[in-house]
């Protein structure tokens, strides 16, 4: 005792530092996931410069640097590298990656004329332009200095010409497509009960369906056809010709002339495109935008189901119901539920939502569709409202528990006051305790939405897919399909790595879209913050 | 912030200047009935000393009541300390005044007296004494009570040249010398009367200012 | 002679107003006993309560005083296990008539607690509370009700250019003023303060006090105090509770001046336990 008191250091301070060196570990492990997926989802976007190496071997290489790593079977004190470019000219080379010993290169140029040509197939290319072959048929040589402005012309040409294909092809011919379906239903009906007058009206529509899926056939062809004659002809690191028709091309820069300013713009144009455009190439380029939707609507709809749902059910827990066994069992299986693998949900939500709910949704209000349509379901099988909900049923403990908890944070004397006032007990819980819970149930809310929005398995079993073909929301009544099957983008992250053909150009994006998982999740739930601060605000001065 | 109880501190006061504007009738009315020999005055002065016993009665229960319900503090405090000392120093007032109706009665019983020594200025300035006192209680007057205090003397002073009179006089008749004797009673009444204004004046001077003159010099 | 000489004229009669009429059993009490569970609460508890007086229940912790306050407006309901005997009577109706809902008992008997409980609103919605519960929805009733009912809480001068701020917002002093408001916007006829200063500083609880003096012109008032000065400076009439048991009920000039039983005496004086 004696000796211990002689020391200026309280005893047990050494726990101090043990306890903050844990949240360093913890603060670290975040900080460190957050700035990986950062650094590795923004610099997919960034165009680096494009260096022509040489090789030992004789080959000559023109492309990005993806990758560098220790060779294996390298010794560790003296460490041999190698480097991952990205050649692009898929088509060419059979392989948009190449490794190469970094010993082996003899040498790195950035020659001026490198171009980087982002492509509607085969991935992007990085080659050596000759000529713009233009669609009047003047041919401009590399050497013109007016060859830059004319080939991003021509470019913009194409991009516009293919806007146009994609909405003839797309929407205009899909909605004749849907008309068609829905017409042929309508058609098998009137033929299976006989309805005279209308199968001739039927066919009538049919016949006249299918002349605008003709005309819009060739008003497609028409739009390919004038934008197709202008080519560009290159040459590629081995020196073999490489002619690329213009509409192919999504994207071209001179990423050894750019400078900081035209990174940034080339930068900014991909971002946006990754944002608000839909995806190329089996999903490895171009956009997210179904995704990002998908994911969104599917996340705000759990929330609007799972809130009144988990707070009616601990109004009732924590309110009316009478103490006693059933009531503990109850608690104790609602706490029990959030410990249950997500997975079984799916799988629930599959058996239950999807089979047997959706099935008799479909037997009662669209038996018509079902028989009519090769057994097609509506609702019975995986689509948006079955993921929104089994994704509710999995977060609503989180709602439950919150709630409850919330509710029995209200002071007592606010309860007595209201109570003393001849308020009835549910005007008090309407009127006082449901309003001075709200922030409480809120935080639950919003830890409903994190776990929901970033869920996966369960949503593989009862509606999300890899490409959807149409998003859940559109101009045709009743404008929400929440029949449709849609795009996630935790999904999208598991397909791109796991499922993707081309796994080496799938890595970027599946940092990207884990970046904009992220995002996504932090910006619902700062709107759920804000939310609960307006509310809280209320509070302020409350001596509680 | 005024309270509802300061009201009956203020009923206090006002019971309190009631006594000793009944004190100061009583004294001036039993001066009149010793210059006048008018025993009717003599007789209603010896009738209201109940009123005033009343009074302090009733004033004792107030300040009772107030100390117990209501927690003074300050010069509430010294105010109703001072309210029981002033309360009886009235009642004794007229307590002195109605002894001064008793010996002017049995003077007039002898028949009427022609010299009245001192008496009767000594009771006009007994009565100015007094009123004096009452004003310094009634206006918070600290200066009026300081002058109480130095006039006090002028009565001792007319009580001792009553009872040199008397001892100079001779040649008067035995009825007449024991008239002379009741009157240096009454002269010692009106000096009593004089030490209890000055007792209120002290009073006064404790509540205004918290100092406790009483015994000095 | 100064006008003071006339008593008729110059006297203001401030006594404590026993002589108020109204009904004396207004709020009668007989033979009451109470449990919490197997614990009995209160014993053999009959008093009654004059209409428009204040009547204070004064007693050491856990003497029942707060509990029998909270049965005058059926609080207690809310606690599992409670029973009673005997009666309890506000203007010769028992509380515990099974035809009278516990609502309209509450919306008679209105109730001011220890501890500010202002709700999350504002002012405004804080003071009509009451009255939007009952149904009321025009807006002139409840301007006017809210206006009233803060000028009786002396609150109005204080809050009027605030009534859509929220409540919180308010003093310590000013909140229990307006719980004070809130418990009589719907002219309840009694109204239960438990310790309604316990938690304000001495300003407040001087105007609090005052409030509660010139509340008693409309209403009949009973509060529990752990202040005995509290007590008497604001109640007509005192009820001293021991161990769940009602030692002496008497006007509180008597209570604190001269009580009969032992008890009291040594309880007001400091010497107990």
């Amino acid at each position: 005792m004696a000796s211990s008191s002689d020391s200026n250091t309280p005893r047990g301070e050494a726990w101090v530092w043990f306890t903050g060196l844990g949240l360093i570990i913890g603060l670290g492990m975040v900080i460190g996931l957050l700035s990986l997926v950062f650094v590795n989802g923004v610099t997919v976007f960034w165009a680096p410069p494009v260096p022509v190496a040489q090789i030992d071997d004789g080959r000559t290489v023109i492309g990005q640097l993806a990758q560098r790593r220790i060779r294996a079977g390298s010794l560790a004190n003296a460490p041999q590298y190698e480097r991952q470019y990205q050649v692009g000219l898929r088509e060419l080379n059979g392989n948009s990656y190449l490794w190469v010993d970094e010993a082996k290169v003899k040498a790195e140029t950035f020659p001026a004329d490198v171009l980087g040509l982002e492509r509607v197939e085969h991935g992007p290319a990085f080659v050596r332009p000759q000529a713009l072959r233009k669609s009047d048929g003047k041919v401009i040589p590399i050497t013109d200095p007016a060859f830059e402005s004319a080939l991003q012309a021509e470019v913009s040409a194409a991009v516009v010409v293919r806007e146009k294909f994609e909405e003839i092809t797309r929407h205009r011919i899909g909605e004749v497509n849907r008309e068609m379906d829905e017409a042929r239903v309508a058609l098998r009906r009137a033929e299976d009960l006989k309805l005279a007058d209308e199968i001739p009206v039927r066919r009538r529509q049919i016949d006249g369906l299918e002349e605008r899926f003709v005309i819009l056939k060739a008003e497609a062809q028409k739009v390919v056809n004038s934008g197709a004659v202008a080519t560009l002809d290159s040459k590629d690191a081995a020196g073999r010709a490489v002619v690329i028709p213009l509409t192919q091309i999504v994207r071209a820069w001179f990423p050894n002339r750019l400078d900081t300013w035209g990174r940034t713009q080339l930068f900014a144009s991909r971002l946006g495109e990754f944002i608000f455009h839909e995806p190329r190439e089996a999903n490895t380029e171009g956009g997210l935008m179904p995704a990002i939707f998908g994911t969104l609507v599917m996340t705000v709809f759990m929330s609007l189901l799972v809130t009144p749902f988990g707070v009616i059910t601990a109004i009732y827990l924590r309110e009316y119901a009478q103490n006693g066994p059933i009531l503990r069992i109850v608690r104790i299986s609602v706490n029990n539920l959030a410990g249950v693998p997500s997975i079984v949900f799916g799988v629930f939500g599959l058996g239950f939502f999807v089979y047997v709910l959706g099935g008799s949704i479909d037997q009662l209000f669209f038996s018509d569709q079902l028989k009519y349509n090769n057994n097609t379901p509506v609702f019975g099988t995986g689509g948006l409202l079955w993921c929104s909900l089994t994704l509710a049923l999995m977060t609503l403990p989180v709602v439950i528990v919150a709630t409850e908890e919330a509710l029995s944070a209200v002071p007592r004397g606010m309860r007595e006051a209201s109570l003393a006032s001849g308020a009835s007990k549910w005007q008090t819980i309407r009127d006082i305790l449901l309003p001075a819970s709200a922030p409480g149930i809120l935080t639950g809310v919003i830890l409903a939405m994190a776990r929901g929005a970033g869920e996966v398995a369960p949503l593989m079993l009862v509606g999300v897919v890899k490409l959807a073909p149409t998003l859940p929301f559109d101009t045709v009544a009743p404008f929400l399909h929440m029949d449709r099957k849609f795009m996630h983008l935790g999904f999208h992250v598991y397909d791109l790595g796991f499922q993707s053909p081309d796994s080496d150009a799938a890595r970027p994006m599946v940092f990207a879209t884990t970046l904009l998982l992220i995002a996504l999740v932090v910006t619902l739930n700062i709107g759920a913050i804000w939310i609960r601060n307006r509310l809280r605000a209320r509070f302020k001065g409350a001596a509680f | 912030m005024q309270r509802h109880f300061h009201d009956e501190l203020r009923q206090l006061r006002d019971d309190l200047i009631l006594m000793g504007e009944r004190a100061l009738d009583m004294t001036r009315m039993v001066l009149q009935a010793v210059e006048q020999g008018d025993d009717s005055l003599a007789l209603q002065v010896r009738g209201m000393d109940d009123r005033v016993d009343d009074l302090e009665k009733r004033v004792d229960r107030e300040i009772m009541r107030y100390l117990t319900l209501f927690g003074p503090m300050g010069s509430d405090v010294r105010l109703l300390l001072a309210a029981r000392d002033i309360g009886h120093d009235l009642e004794r007032i007229a307590d002195e005044a109605s002894v001064i109706a008793k010996r002017a009665m049995v003077i007039s019983e002898r028949g009427p007296l022609k010299d009245l020594l001192h008496v009767p200025a000594e009771g006009i300035i007994a009565c100015e004494v007094l009123r004096l006192a009452l004003d310094s209680f009634i206006e918070g007057d600290i200066a009026k009570a300081r002058l109480v205090l130095e006039r006090d003397a002028e009565i001792d002073a007319l009580n001792r040249k009553n009872y040199e009179a008397l001892f100079g006089r001779s040649g008067d008749s035995a009825k007449v010398s024991a008239s002379h004797v009741e009157l240096i009673f009454i002269s010692k009444a009106l000096e009593r009367i004089g030490d209890h204004s000055k007792n209120i004046a002290e009073q006064v001077i404790f509540i205004l200012s918290g100092e406790d003159i009483r015994h000095a010099r | 002679m100064p006008a003071t000489m006339n008593p008729s004229t110059s006297r203001i009669q401030v006594r404590p107003s026993t002589e108020r009429e109204g009904r004396k059993d207004y709020i009668s009490i007989r033979d009451y006993g109470f449990w919490y569970g197997q614990k009995k609460a209160l014993d053999a508890i009959s008093l009654d309560i004059p209409e428009r007086q204040v009547v204070a229940f004064i007693g050491p912790s856990g003497c029942g005083k707060s509990t029998l306050l909270r049965n005058l407006n059926r609080m207690n309901d809310l606690v599992d296990g409670i029973s009673h005997e005997g009666n309890i009577t506000i203007n010769g109706r028992s509380i515990y008539d099974p035809g009278l809902e516990v609502i309209s008992l509450r919306r008679r008997v209105g109730m001011v607690f220890q501890k500010s409980n202002p709700f999350p609103k504002s002012v405004y919605e804080n003071v009509v509370f009451a009255l939007r519960v009952m149904g009321v929805r025009d807006r002139s009733t409840l301007d006017e009700a809210c206006e009233t009912s803060l000028r009786k809480a002396a609150l109005w001068d204080e809050v009027k250019d605030r009534l859509q701020d929220s409540a919180l917002g308010l003093s310590g002093g000013q909140m229990q003023r307006l719980c004070i408001a809130r418990a009589i916007a719907n002219r309840p006829e009694i109204l239960l303060m438990d310790e309604p200063c316990s938690a304000l500083d001495p300003i407040a609880t001087g105007k609090i006090e005052e409030l509660i003096h010139e509340l008693k012109e409309q209403f009949t008032i009973v509060i529990v105090t752990h202040s005995m000065q509290q007590a008497a400076r604001v109640s007509d009439r005192t009820a001293f509770f021991y161990l769940g048991k009602q030692i002496e009920y008497d006007t509180t000039e008597k209570i604190f001046m001269n009580p009969s039983q032992a008890q009291t005496e040594a309880y007001i004086s400091g010497r107990f336990g």
